[in-house]
């Protein structure tokens, strides 16, 4: 990490002319101009020393949120971020505001839980929920709203042009920041605005270096960024989370350009300015009230995540770079060698002929469609790696197929944009436009990416965009998008246009592939904004085999899950750097539970596939890894969830516990859905880790099956090298697959197994979600979701019913094989199990999971033969 | 009923007597009948050999006509055929490829042996002429002192007879030399006294066309100039071009050029072959078939044919063919010093003498690997210099191991160091020069030295087994026992 390569907000005009400078009192709602209709609140802002009036407009909406804009009156065509970031149909459902209460200086509105009280003068606005205080705008006086004006001999350096290190930003439209002042009554912990190496609880800033700075959100290519750090990274979602005991509170601001944000905590309360460059303000307040109601209504507005093919939640085998066809070769057959699954074999920059993307360096893979294909054999895929930058070669298709269609971004001078990245000069698609989406989504057919099949997939990386010669490593603010759009507005979008229309791509493609039901897009990004759940899953991009590294991932991917972009990952191994069998062993452990699992690494380090760190690391890494496709029916459910609902996979303690207030800054430990707590050892030569188990909850070992006693205080528990401590809630079930086949595809026919863990009141529940794991079949009904309930000693499967959704009706020959009951009481003389009110099984003592064989803490019904796809029900009764 | 998947060898496991099965190890008794039902009973899989049903079950694929193969039991009935004779999968999943994949196992293994046996036959060359080689030093080492004394006073003669001559013919070459140059001088003075004069009128004339050009404007003009230039040289360093900032930040994330955005061309097609090319006494001597062991072969005359045949061209050669037989003498010396008297390990028998002056070369993409045994190991890229990765440090691991330490400096690293892995190989090759860690390089090396007659009669003895074995199933499938 360059720290001096990177702006500060001292450096950057419209951040330091707005920090901590009180002008909100300048701003007043003029009274006559109020306008209620049914949801929509307008009013006239008034800038009085500036003699300028501002549009504010409330607008209550039924999915769950409040909406606040302001924007110049009369407008002057700022910029807004572009509908199809987001998803359609949200702006017409809405909830109608009943005034509560009107007087000269205010008005009280309220709409469903949510109570909004609008204060004229100066203008404030305060939002309680269920009678709690939620949020507060401008009552510390730290808003502002730069409107546009014409340009002064007085105005003050920075308003017109900003020089920083040798780039000059000419700034044409001149001076346009707004600030939004937010205050958290109540609340001590804020989270999200993402992306960045720190903690999950965000800390102060106006604390020691490096915590003085203000967070950013500005999406950049960082080079070994560090591991404790507010610096933003390569994405950004403009979400935050305020969380207390009785209440959840989320805010988007929705805008795509650079964004500065101060959290400091004075008294009881969580206090925020945030500061951004340009476009408008366009805020909305989620007032449902807990963390999953406020993440569904996130999703109304910016999508769930798209449900992911199957073999992508597998293991993800990656390097810059596998040299040739036959390193290849190698690596696939080690995994069978080695007897580890794996589902998708990566190739990284150096397999291109000259980093010309969509091309093949023919000295090393001089027959790509045969090696795909021989990988497919094994139920395999493969990725390539695909970035923004064009090499400027008019040899190159690409190049000049886009130069002739006037395809890239343009500078300043309305040329084609020249900037330096891997092939050296290169010049960058204009994705903002819709039509150079729809180009370069053509290009991804089978006739036109040459040497690629149907098992090939993508990844886009560097797409921030990263501009190795531009200013922090990006692009010029003053270059030109589609629509005549200065960068400076759109920055942060480039990434997720990119990886949509890359998407798109694979989705055109898919669908000529397969005309009946498609084949799901796979494409992984760098960069991401808020919507980029809809497209693919991101990862944090380049981390260090360090053990921080390894435990920074936790919090990064938690803050992502609670920003509505839960399909994420770090590089398992760390990208930079050696990591010793330790560490690579400690860094499966932990990986397996990330949404995204890949192994990755620099092109100078030693090569690190799972077998290469003696027979005792492959054995751990292959149990570790074999215990991921174990989950995989859990997993694959959660993801469901996250679908329809827009449910985190990985989850802080704090979103299951919501009112244990001590878990509310945990990040040491993490949740995979409601049922698994997972505790990641990330110190080297670690022989016990401390562990909390909250209160309120049965808890069971996951290895061993045995009932562990809740402690909040943290208690003490012995680890070796062979696993993580890891446990099953009480009051789930939980689907598993048992046979640890070498990919997700050979595991298709597989029988399941249940973990049924009770609670205290001797109950559970969980689900089951399966369809053909590639296609879009699963959009029309071609899926099956079962719900399993134990409730007085008796186990039910039944339908999974959601509105809203087609009724699944893919029936699939498999069945369970086996149920694991933790927690029954002792019984004299034992248990049997009734199927279906006929045969008669007896439950035998036996371990939790045959994977690893401990000591027989549970019962166990064998060989029940449950059809997974029907109704059924077993009943536990004293034998 | 055949008990699918069972290991022939654990058969005693698997009677059924008392109608249980005993799990091998753990003691854990079931009855007979969950034996391959489908269901993990065993922690040790032993009860599940012909399904997917334990993670750690051990399927037995008999694969008659090839080589039986222990497959983990996950990849029973996965849809993916293992085994050659398919009964990993479901009856007609497979076909069986058992007798096909023995047929390509036999011609590998019999190619293997030719190869083998040649590759044989050079190590004993190896070895023999090392033995030759060293046995002549021996021969010389007795006499060697004597011989260089004696050289010495022929070469002291030789000299003392040419440098009378040379001299003679020296202060010939100076009375002529000196005439030319007084020659030359005269002429010389004439020439300048002309151009003297014309670069007085070309002055003059520049002073009257400035005086008239002289105004305002241009002074300004020029003061401009003058402010910028100054400007510029007070920034401390010059300013990067776009192009040097790209790859600057680009070589933050690799120190590899090409990886850091290089223009265009490819560099396909360059000169470094992988192979083997000698310089120096031993290796050369290997590609002539005299007797001559130090032949250095730098005759190359200094001298311009118009001496030849005279007195002072033939004292010439008499004392040039004395210091070049002294030459010789002093070689065989240090041959002498240095292989019968050094402490350097050519390995059992000397073979690897046959590597000394020997350098070996590995062209991958973008860099040249060179290693010269008992010598250094060099990395180049393109035509650039090359950097040293190591100096010969010596064998290890029974002489599969060559390695080269303390080379070149590395940022952050230390001294670079190169290792090659030898393996047994027809020729020595070359190959697979790369960079594993940061300055930590290695490639591999085949060569003739590392083959052994015991390798050679296992394969020999794994080639007669196949032909039987082979015989047999196919005497069977001709009683269509199978």
């Amino acid at each position: 990490f360059k720290d001096n390569e990177f702006k500060k907000c001292a450096q950057t005009s419209f951040c330091s002319r707005n920090r901590g400078v009180q002008q909100g009192q300048n701003f007043e709602i003029v009274p006559a101009s109020l306008v209620l209709n049914t949801a929509t609140l307008t009013a006239t802002l008034s800038n009085k020393p500036a003699s300028k009036t501002l549009q504010l407009t409330l607008t209550s909406h039924a999915d769950g949120f409040v909406r606040f804009m302001v924007d110049e009156l009369p407008g002057v065509g700022r910029y807004q971020v572009p509908g199809d970031v987001l998803v359609s149909g949200w702006e017409t459902k809405k909830a109608a505001f009943k005034e509560e209460s009107r007087s000269a200086n205010q008005i009280v509105l309220s709409s469903g839980d949510a109570r909004v009280e609008l204060n004229f003068q100066p203008f404030t606005l305060a939002i309680s929920v269920k009678g709690q205080p939620a949020l507060q705008i401008n009552s510390r006086n730290l808003f502002n709203f730069e409107h546009r004006r014409t340009k002064q001999d007085s105005d003050p350096a920075g308003y017109w042009e900003e020089t920083w290190m040798s780039h000059t930003d000419s700034k044409p439209k001149g001076p346009e920041a707004m600030s939004l002042d937010l205050v958290f009554p109540g609340f001590q912990n804020v989270y999200g605005i993402p992306e960045r190496a720190t903690s999950l609880s965000l800390r102060p800033t106006n604390g020691a270096a490096p915590y003085g700075e203000p967070y950013r959100l500005y999406n950049l290519d960082v080079f070994e960024y560090l591991d404790d750090h507010p610096f933003g990274l390569y994405g950004s979602i403009p979400v935050m989370m305020a969380h207390k005991k009785g209440l959840t509170v989320g805010v988007f601001w929705n805008n795509a350009a650079e964004m500065f944000v101060d959290v400091v905590k004075p008294g009881r309360d969580t206090a925020v300015q945030w500061i951004t460059e340009s476009g408008i303000v366009d805020l909305f307040v989620f007032v449902g009230g807990s963390a999953p109601a406020v993440l569904a209504s996130y999703a109304k507005v910016a999508g769930t995540t798209a449900l992911p093919q199957l073999f992508s939640l597998g293991y993800h085998q990656c390097r810059w770079n596998y040299k040739d066809e036959a390193d290849v070769k190698a690596v696939d057959g080690g995994f069978d060698e080695h007897a580890i699954p794996y589902d998708v074999l990566w190739l990284d920059i150096e397999h291109t002929n000259g980093k010309r993307y969509l091309t093949w360096d023919s000295s090393v893979f001089p027959n790509p469609i045969p090696m795909q294909e021989d990988v497919a054999s094994r139920g395999r895929e493969m990725v390539t790696i695909v970035d923004p930058h064009v090499k400027r070669d008019h040899a190159y298709y690409v190049f000049s197929e886009a130069e002739k269609a006037g395809h890239f971004v343009k500078n300043k001078y309305n040329n084609d944009f020249d900037g330096w990245c891997w092939p050296g000069q290169s010049s960058y698609l204009d994705v903002t436009s819709p039509a150079v989406r729809s180009w370069w989504a053509e290009q991804f057919t089978l006739d036109k990416y040459q040497g690629s099949t149907k098992h090939l997939y993508i990844w886009n990386d560097m797409n921030e965009p990263s501009v190795f010669n531009g200013p922090e490593i990006t692009m010029q603010k003053d270059n030109i998008h589609f629509g005549g759009v200065e960068h400076r507005d759109n920055h942060n979008l480039y990434g997720i246009y990119y990886h949509m229309a890359t998407a798109e791509g694979l989705k055109l493609r898919g669908s000529i592939v397969n005309p009946e039901s498609g084949d799901r897009p796979f494409v992984l990004s760098r960069a991401f904004f808020s919507g980029t759940q809809r497209v693919g899953p991101i990862w944090t991009g380049d981390n260090a085999a360090q053990w921080s590294h390894l435990k920074v991932s936790v919090p990064m991917l938690l803050t992502l899950g609670l920003t509505g972009l839960p399909y994420s990952g770090a590089d398992v191994g760390g990208f930079f750097g050696n990591p010793d069998a330790e560490l690579m062993t400690r860094w499966y452990q932990v990986g397996i539970f990330y949404p995204f699992f890949r192994g990755h690494a620099h092109l100078e380090t030693q090569r690190r596939e799972p077998w290469l760190f003696g027979p005792e690391t492959t054995a751990r890494i292959r149990t570790a890894i074999r215990g991921r496709y174990a989950m995989l029916p859990y997993i694959y459910t959660l993801f469901r969830a996250a679908n329809t609902s827009g449910l985190p996979i990985l989850r802080p303690l704090w979103y299951e516990f919501p009112e244990a207030e001590e878990l509310f800054a945990v990040d040491e430990e993490f949740m995979l859905g409601s049922a698994m707590l997972v505790k990641p050892v990330s110190a080297a030569g670690a022989s016990s880790v401390d562990v909390t188990l909250p209160q309120g909850a049965r808890w069971y070992d996951a290895l061993t099956g045995a009932m562990v006693p809740p402690r909040t205080k943290s208690h003490r528990v012995q680890v070796t090298l062979d696993g993580i401590p890891v446990y099953y809630r009480g009051g789930n079930i939980v689907p598993r697959r048992e046979r640890p086949r070498r990919s997700t595809a050979a595991q298709a026919n597989d029988p399941y197994t249940l973990v049924v863990a009770l609670d205290d009141k001797g109950e559970a529940a969980g689900s089951l979600y399966a369809d053909d794991g590639r296609t879009f079949a699963f959009t029309r009904g071609d899926y099956l979701h079962r719900d399993f309930t134990f409730k007085g000693m008796k186990l039910t499967s039944t339908a999974h019913q959601e509105p809203g959704l087609p009724a699944g009706t893919l029936t699939l020959p498999l069945t369970v094989e086996r149920v694991v009951f933790l927690g029954l009481p002792p019984a004299r003389r034992g248990y049997k199990a009734v199927i279906g009110g006929k045969h008669t099984v007896p439950l035998e003592a036996g371990p939790l999971s045959m994977l690893a064989a401990q000591a027989e803490n549970a019962l166990v019904l064998r060989k029940p033969d449950l059809p997974v796809s029907h109704d059924w029900t077993v009943e536990i009764v004293a034998a | 009923a055949t008990i699918r998947g069972m290991n022939p060898d654990l058969a005693s496991h698997y009677t059924g007597a008392g109608g249980t099965f005993a799990c091998i190890t753990g003691g854990k008794k079931i009855p007979f009948e969950r034996v391959n039902d489908d269901y993990c009973d065993c922690a040790d899989g032993s009860d599940e050999p012909g399904t997917s049903a334990c993670h750690n079950g051990v399927f037995y694929c008999r694969n008659l006509g090839h080589e039986p193969r222990l497959l983990a039991s996950p990849f029973v009935d996965d849809g993916i055929c293992d085994c050659c004779d398919g009964a990993d999968e479901a009856k007609g999943k497979c076909g069986n490829r058992c007798l096909e994949a023995g047929a390509v196992h036999r011609e590998a293994l019999k190619a293997k042996i030719a190869q083998y046996e040649q590759a044989l036959f050079t190590k004993a060359g190896y070895i023999t002429k090392a033995a030759n080689f060293k046995q002549e030093l021996q021969l010389k080492a007795g006499t060697i002192a004597e011989d260089i004394a004696k050289q010495t006073e022929v070469v002291a003669k030789a000299k003392a007879e040419l440098d009378v001559l040379e001299k003679a013919e020296s202060d010939r070459i100076a009375a002529e030399e000196a005439k030319r140059a007084a020659d030359a001088q005269a002429a010389e003075a004439a020439l300048q006294a002309q151009a003297d004069a014309a670069e007085a009128a070309k002055a003059a004339a520049e002073k009257a066309a400035a005086d008239a050009a002289a105004n305002p404007e241009l002074a300004t003009g020029a003061d401009a100039h003058q402010e910028r230039k100054l400007g510029e040289e007070a920034k401390p360093e010059h300013e990067e071009t776009p192009e040097e900032r790209g790859r600057r930040i680009a070589s933050q994330w690799t120190h590899d050029p090409e990886a850091a955005g290089v223009p265009a061309s490819n560099v396909e097609g360059e000169e470094g072959e992988d192979g083997e090319h000698h310089h120096g006494d031993y290796a050369q001597d290997q590609h002539h078939d005299g007797e001559e062991w130090h032949d250095d072969d730098h005759l190359d005359d200094p001298l311009s044919t118009d001496t030849t045949g005279t007195p002072l061209g033939e004292a010439r050669n008499r004392a040039h063919q004395a210091q070049h037989d002294l030459d010789r003498l002093k070689k065989d010396e240090e041959n002498i010093a240095l292989f019968l008297r050094g402490n350097l390990n050519f390995g059992p028998d000397d073979m690897f003498l046959a590597f000394h002056d020997s350098c070996f070369t590995s062209h991958q993409t973008r860099w040249t690997y060179e290693a010269c045994f008992f010598h250094k190991a060099t990395q180049r890229e393109g035509h650039q210099a090359p950097v040293t990765v190591g100096r010969w440090y010596g064998f290890s691991e029974d002489y599969k191991v060559a390695h080269f330490t303390g080379g070149d400096e590395c940022w952050n690293v230390g001294p670079r160091s190169f290792s090659v892995q030898m393996s047994c190989g027809m020729e020595n090759r070359m190959s697979d020069g790369e960079e594993p860690a940061t300055c930590r390089y290695q490639a591999k090396l085949t060569t003739p030295a590392l083959c052994t007659e015991a390798e050679l009669d296992g394969l020999k003895e794994e080639l007669h087994k196949l032909e039987e074995f082979e015989k047999e199933v196919r005497e069977k499938i001709a009683k269509d026992e199978l």
